[in-house]
């Protein structure tokens, strides 16, 4: 018995969808500098919730503090947890969220240095990106470090009362693997 | 065989009491049923007995099987203290109950039934990360540990309406009864108006096309993701309209990103709304966006809405969604490219009021399969045989 005709036009009509957005990709279209200004806002952030997590100098936290009028370290504190779960959900939530956009941000410019060689395979390539691994075994292995090294971030942020510098530290590592994946592929 | 049913009701805001109200009609129709709830002003107490959880342990001995519906939130606290006392069949409508249980113990200044908790759920390693979590020094693992096991151990049998909760349940106790019963389609309301009256009722321009979500705004419904899908669609089609029809929960704002992305004056946040508006709405949609990432499988009675209407609806290509047939939904993957693809398969549904159509057939065909009848035949099957 064939398939339904209903279900193949619908297939049709969305597999259309996916190669017309493959040749636009292919032209040029580059949105990973979309993500780039959030991720940027987001690491500040998530350095000083951990800053204020991890009970780091007070100075350090002063432009967080500053517009709330409380009496005492102990007291602020508690306040800014508030107003940062508030503002952002649990940590965990939070986290979770800039995870997600760092492992789309550095996945993106690893896609970016990959790009569809030839019309006739960008279909094929575009899809393949959309795998959570790629059907490239080098690309592919090097995505499935990096998503290691984003889940290890995020598990240790809390765990290791991670500080802003070892956060700082943790991004420029992943920043020098997108580097290196750079220089390789060209 | 007289049945004690332990559930939210409505008002309460959960898909489960709205699951709720529409299986019992058809329950009741094949097995005298007696409803044990905390929600006592529900409006269902005027068909059904209503009594509250606490007065079960002295009424017990009356029925003759017992149906737990447990779901991942504060809702769930008293029917999960009957179900560990009395066991009986278990509806379980998320794949993780961490959410829930963190509620009940940390969130309430009770750290040693946390780590009791984990302890018993995951082991040794469940006690190591409840006691880091207890200090401050590690996230929940929400998904990682899920706490599945009391109330599968309880359970005399678990009813799970997707592939994902049932593999969560079998990755918990190899050898636990489980029970597979398809969400049931809501019964589709007719059309209260005409298309152009509800246009007016609701100050919508008179030739648009509607995208639109449902459900409440909450972390996992990727509200970002959707409405940047939708201000790259609505670039190329002028007439186009969004509106999300839901509560939006805690502090999740969306003006600053809807002002950013210039589309304020297409885009319309209706809050919580009653059911008939509900499904207003829901017949003024040309494609609807229900996305949900992460997910521990649980169903959406949105989408089965949805379906029932013939409605074109995207989804994510995770947990129960992607359970979905082909042909039935669009499904995208979260992540990488998926605001371009969704805004893709906006065009393209909007482009070919054909596909549209064979879309809105099979949806019905899917929901029309699953009615709320048969799925009260298969409850009654499972309760006689457990």
């Amino acid at each position: 018995m064939g398939a339904d005709p209903r279900v193949l036009k619908v297939e049709a009509a969305l597999r259309q969808a996916r190669e017309r957005l493959a040749v636009s990709s292919a032209e040029g279209s580059d949105d990973a500098a979309l993500y780039l200004p959030h991720l940027q806002r987001s690491l500040k952030i998530v350095q000083r919730y951990a800053a204020v997590e991890s009970d780091a100098p007070f100075v350090s936290q002063l432009p967080l503090i500053a517009p709330l009028v409380v009496r005492g370290k102990t007291f602020a504190r508690r306040v800014l947890r508030g107003s940062l779960r508030g503002a952002f959900g649990s940590q965990a939530e939070f986290n979770a969220a800039v995870a997600e956009i760092l492992f789309e941000f550095t996945r993106r410019a690893a896609v970016a240095q990959n790009p569809p060689p030839t019309p006739a395979n960008r279909v094929n390539s575009f899809e393949a990106t959309c795998q959570p691994d790629s059907r490239d075994p080098v690309l592919g292995a090097v995505l499935r470090d990096l998503m290691q090294e984003i889940a290890a971030l995020r598990e240790s942020t809390r765990a290791a009362n991670l500080s802003a510098a070892e956060a700082e530290r943790a991004v420029a590592e992943l920043r020098r693997e997108l580097e290196q994946l750079k220089h390789s592929a060209e | 065989m007289k049945l004690a049913y332990f559930s939210p009701l409505p008002p309460a805001a959960t898909g489960v009491a709205d699951y709720s109200a529409t299986l019992l009609g058809a329950l009741a129709r094949q097995m005298p049923v007696e409803i044990f709830s905390d929600d006592a002003r529900s409006p269902l107490s005027q068909q059904f007995p209503v009594r509250p959880i606490a007065e079960f342990a002295a009424r017990a001995k009356h029925y003759d099987r017992r149906l737990y519906h447990l779901g991942n939130s504060a809702h769930y606290g008293a029917i999960f203290d009957t179900l560990v006392q009395f066991p009986g069949a278990v509806v379980l409508h998320d794949g993780t109950l961490h959410h829930f249980f963190v509620d009940r113990t940390l969130h309430r200044g009770n750290a040693h039934s946390y780590v009791r908790e984990m302890s018993y759920a995951h082991g040794g390693d469940g006690y190591d990360t409840a006691q880091a979590i207890v200090r401050g020094a590690f996230i929940y693992p929400f998904y990682k540990f899920p706490l599945l096991r009391r109330a599968v151990d309880a359970a005399t049998i678990t009813v799970a309406h997707s592939e994902t909760i049932r593999a969560a349940v079998v990755s918990e106790r190899a050898d636990a009864r489980i029970a597979r019963i398809d969400h049931f389609a809501f019964p589709a309301p007719p059309r209260r108006a005409a298309r152009s009256t509800l246009l007016e009722k609701f100050r919508l321009p008179r030739e648009t096309f509607i995208v639109a979500a449902f459900g409440s705004i909450a972390y996992g419904k990727r509200a970002e993701v959707t409405l940047r899908a939708f201000a790259q669609f609505a670039r190329e089609h002028p007439s186009a309209q969004f509106v999300w029809v839901g509560a939006r929960v805690g502090e999740h704002d969306l003006s600053p990103l809807v002002q950013e992305l210039g589309i304020k004056s297409r885009v319309r946040f209706t809050g919580r709304v009653d059911q008939a508006t509900l499904y207003d709405y829901m017949h003024l949609t040309d494609v609807a966006i229900n996305l949900r990432f992460p997910t521990s499988g649980e169903a959406s009675g949105i989408v089965m809405r949805l379906l029932a209407l013939g409605v074109p609806t995207i989804v994510s290509d995770a947990g129960w969604y992607a359970e979905l047939p082909r042909g039935v939904v669009a499904r995208v993957p979260a992540g990488v490219g998926e605001v371009n693809l969704i805004a893709a398969y906006l065009h393209a549904l909007a482009s070919n009021s054909s596909a549209r159509d064979s879309m809105g057939a099979l949806a019905r065909e899917y929901a029309e399969a699953r009615g709320v009848e048969r799925a009260a035949e298969e409850y009654v099957r499972v309760l006689r045989d457990n």
